[in-house]
């Protein structure tokens, strides 16, 4: 095989030397040793590091005798059949298989591909050095921008599509997993919103406007008003639901409590509304609200009209219940005298709570005096009684007891005629003048004994009686007006206080006339409550005693009158 | 003189950010008395307001350290109020939110917020405390001049493992073709490139093969000692008949062998060995130059682009919040 070896020496880009050597024999050797065809003065190549020879197939073949190989058109590789414009890559040279000129078997030109000593060396270093951050493929500008486009993609522009198309939300919302416009929650709804807690838009019905008040009165709709929509009110609080009330704060946080939401109005309304004269300047508990109103039933002929009074009015303040009552007498220490003997009354004894423990059950005859006050009229009968209630009813049974008596005759009242109190015999028969005599002491009887109960005995001890005309036997029980509710503006519960003594609020002890009105005034409840914000009592708010929805006022959802101006409201 | 950016302008933004911490807190603590808080209230508006105008201007921040001809004052004030206002907004933000967290969006802002002001605290730390140790390290070589040194010094290990023999050359090449510096993120970070092993490896293969040859060499040596004394009683023994004989050749020829035969290859490992050894020592100081460099700066790679997700997620915040208001 006789083979060219071309060698390239370039000074610069432009100019080259080629140095022509010729290989005779069966292989050409490459490596660093002298002595070798192609001579590669590289530290990388081995003394004898390869060797091209003839294949059985006709072809060029180079085989390297080194481990490291070599790289052939690019690929790192032991052996390689050779073509015209192969190139091989031995460290710092390259080995080109060029068209063999005439009478050549191979042509090789052979190049230095970097020149500098030692370069090759820095080169091939660097080509295995990593160092900055920027060379550990961790692109701070790739993952900003992922990640922007990932949050404004999923967290904004998804959930804001479905407020354009309704049908999407849904099926956002019903598919866990997919961003809706549940990841703008902020936080858990009142327990009462649960129900409808996934469909964001029963409240939030109009992008960028704030939650209104159609929205609450549609489920809401007996709701009444706080104030009376005929007052001009500059600025109502009935506006804006969302003024007190905040979902998203829990279960428990709907309604807002705090005092600033009464007070800004309620510290001016005697100024807006100086007219009406319905309104004091309040803005806090412990110093500017007024004495408590107690509400007493005004006697009337046929209705009861109940009319607020203060506490500290310095007029005449009584209770006109038409009853005649001295707690003091039922509440001293020795106990009263009842049909068993000595009895001791306390409050309890009479006032017991209703059912939820709010008010004490209305005081009742039958139930509360009735065991002690009975209504006898007859000594030679002692447990027939009166009826309660029907002055009617008292005369009529009185006189068909008394009827009774005469006819049966056995009568034991010396005052009485001798056919009243003789004993009759069996089948005896009267006579008509006997009948009439025995009916006239009946009838003179009832009355007597009537006159007695209604005036002296039984009815004048607790009512006030009337008798209009004094020959006729008809009295009249002045009706009863005791008050129900006191304070009706207040919702007081007395099952909230029955860790307290009944006397540190009601002074009965002392009381010796049903007039006497027993209802605490406001210096009683600051003893114990106070202002938020109070350290030494316990911080109540304008609702821990008033409702904001007065039940006496229309619902919302009714039609305002034209010139309110919550007709113009939103 | 040179001023840590952490005593900028006497502490001037460290007073700015304690006073604005102290107010909010007192804000906070003031409203809380009131009412409950939360972020939408009116002090949870106002704080969410503050915490949104410190995060932009928190974030221009990054804009600014790349314009070089800015006339709004010096980066390292920037950098005194970036530090200082990112933390007081931890706080600023912490109040607005009120304490409340869920699985939404707002609270994927806060995570985000928090995230990016913990890396901005690790790169407090590291801007006071690799500098020097980068300094201490580098010995007043740079990167360059140490990659310089390393690839001639595999140049010298190359020309003496040839003098040795091809085993040795092969063993070199290999080893230096394995020497990594750097690479990724988690190499940069602890130092911990396959390089060691290979130099390791090669460094154990030249200990073996210098204690063949220191072997080879005391046979050699032994084996040669005993021909010189048989040559020599030969040489004493026929001296008068043959002066110039075959006997002066061979202890020629041994003295030859004595001198240049294993006992060459011996010195050449060793000093390559040597050359080894002090390749080791500069490739560990560059690597440690590379760790203290990775360390220096990669919480950029988590504050940056988390900071740009906490842009993202806080407009979708303050949109989403006013679209269901």
């Amino acid at each position: 095989m006789r083979c060219l070896i071309r060698t390239v020496t370039r000074a610069s880009a432009s100019h080259a030397t080629f140095k022509d050597s010729e290989c005779l024999g069966d292989r050409v050797t490459i490596g660093r040793a002298v002595g070798q065809h192609v001579f590669l003065p590289d530290l990388r190549v081995t003394l004898r590091h390869a060797r091209i020879a003839l294949a059985e197939n006709g072809r060029f073949a180079i085989v390297s005798r080194a481990p490291s190989g070599f790289l052939h058109n690019g690929q790192t590789t032991q052996q390689a059949y050779l073509q015209t414009g192969d190139r091989i890559l031995l460290g710092g040279y390259e080995i080109r298989v060029i068209p063999p000129p005439a009478d050549y078997d191979l042509a090789l030109e052979v190049e230095r591909s970097r020149s500098a000593k030692g370069q090759e060396l820095r080169e091939a270093l660097m080509s295995r050095v990593r160092i900055g951050l920027a060379a550990t493929g961790f692109g701070m500008r790739r993952w900003s921008w992922a990640l922007l486009l990932l949050i404004l993609v999923a967290f904004l522009a998804v959930p804001a599509a479905g407020l354009f198309h309704p049908p999407l939300s849904e099926k956002l919302r019903a598919i866990p997993g997919l961003p809706s416009d549940k990841v703008w929650d902020v936080g858990e709804l009142a327990s009462s919103h649960h129900y409808f807690g996934t469909d964001c838009n029963m409240c939030h019905q109009k992008p960028f406007i704030p939650v209104r008040n159609e929205a609450c009165l549609s489920c809401h709709q007996g709701q009444p008003w706080h104030i009376d929509p005929s007052l001009p009110v500059v600025k109502s609080p009935d506006t804006d639901c969302t003024v007190c009330h905040k979902d998203h704060n829990g279960p428990e946080g709907l309604i807002r409590t705090e005092s600033r939401f009464c007070t800004p109005c309620h510290s001016k309304l005697n100024a807006q509304l100086s007219d009406t004269g319905l309104f004091t300047t309040i803005s806090d508990f412990s110093h500017t609200h007024p004495q408590f109103k107690v509400s007493l039933l005004e006697p009337g002929a046929g209705t009861q009209r109940a009319v607020r009074i203060r506490l500290d009015w310095t007029g005449d303040l009584r209770e006109r219940s038409n009853l005649k009552f001295p707690h003091a007498k039922h509440l001293q220490a020795g106990g009263v005298k009842g049909p068993n003997g000595q009895v001791k009354l306390d409050c309890a004894s009479c006032h017991t709570p209703e059912a939820g423990g709010q008010h004490m059950q209305p005081i009742r005859f039958e139930k509360n005096c009735h065991g002690c006050h009975r209504l006898t009229f007859d000594p030679t009968e002692p447990d027939r009684e009166a009826p309660h209630g029907n002055v009617q009813a008292v005369l009529q049974t009185l006189e068909s007891y008394y009827a009774l008596r005469a006819l049966e005759g056995g009568y034991a009242d010396p005052a009485a005629p001798e056919i009243v109190r003789r004993r009759r015999r069996p089948g005896e028969q009267f006579a008509d003048e006997e009948r009439a005599a025995a009916l006239e002491w009946a009838t003179q009887k009832s009355a007597t004994v009537g006159a007695e109960l209604f005036e002296y005995r039984a009815c004048a001890i607790c009512h006030t009686v009337d008798k209009p005309e004094p020959a006729v036997p008809a009295w009249r029980i002045s009706p009863v007006a005791l008050a129900q509710a006191w304070f009706p503006k207040a919702h007081f519960t007395h099952a909230r206080h029955a860790t307290m003594d009944c006397a540190a609020c009601h002074d009965a002890a002392h009381s010796t006339s049903s007039a006497d009105v027993l209802m605490p005034g406001i210096e009683n409840c600051r003893s114990c409550h106070g202002d938020v914000g109070d350290r030494d009592r316990l911080q109540s708010t304008c609702v821990s005693c008033h409702d904001f929805h007065l039940i006496d006022r229309p619902p919302q959802h009714a039609a305002l009158p034209s010139p309110h101006p919550l007709a113009q409201a939103p | 003189m040179h001023q840590s950016f952490l005593i900028y302008r006497r502490a001037r933004y460290l007073k700015l950010s304690l006073g604005l911490m102290i107010l909010s807190l007192a804000a906070y603590i003031a409203d809380a008395r009131l009412e409950q808080p939360n972020g939408g209230t009116w002090l949870g508006y106002t704080l969410g307001t503050i915490g949104a105008l410190l995060i932009f201007w928190l974030l221009w921040f990054g804009v600014r350290k790349r314009k070089y001809r800015s006339g709004s004052g010096m980066v390292s004030g920037w950098l005194s109020g970036h530090v200082y206002l990112g933390i007081a907004l931890l706080l600023v933000a912490t109040l607005h939110c009120a304490f409340q967290f869920g699985w939404n969006l707002h609270t994927l802002a806060y995570t985000l917020m928090v995230l990016v002001i913990l890396s901005g605290f690790y790169g407090v730390f590291a801007y006071i405390y690799f500098p020097s140790r980068l300094m201490d390290n580098g010995g007043g070589l740079s990167d360059e001049a140490m990659l310089t040194e390393i690839a001639e010094l595999d140049g010298e290990c190359l020309a003496v493992a040839d003098k040795i023999g091809d085993k040795a050359h092969q063993t070199m090449l290999r080893s230096i073709e394995s020497t990594v510096i750097g690479g990724g993120l988690w190499q940069q970070l602890t130092a911990t490139s396959p390089r060691r092993v290979q130099m390791e490896a090669a460094e154990s293969k030249l200990i073996d093969l210098r204690n063949e040859l220191e072997e080879e060499h005391t046979r050699v040596m032994r084996t040669l000692t005993s021909l010189r004394v048989q040559a020599q009683i030969q040489q004493q023994a026929q001296q008068p008949a043959n002066p110039e004989g075959s006997d002066r050749t061979t202890l020629f020829m041994v003295d030859q062998l004595a001198a240049t035969g294993s006992g060459d290859k011996v010195l050449a490992v060793r000093q390559l060995l040597d050359l080894l050894s002090r390749k080791k020592a500069l490739t560990a100081r560059l690597q440690r130059a590379v760790q203290y460099q990775a360390l220096l700066r990669f919480w950029l790679i988590v504050h940056v682009p988390l900071s740009i997700a906490l842009l993202a997620a806080l407009l979708a915040h303050i949109v989403a919040v006013f679209i269901y208001w």
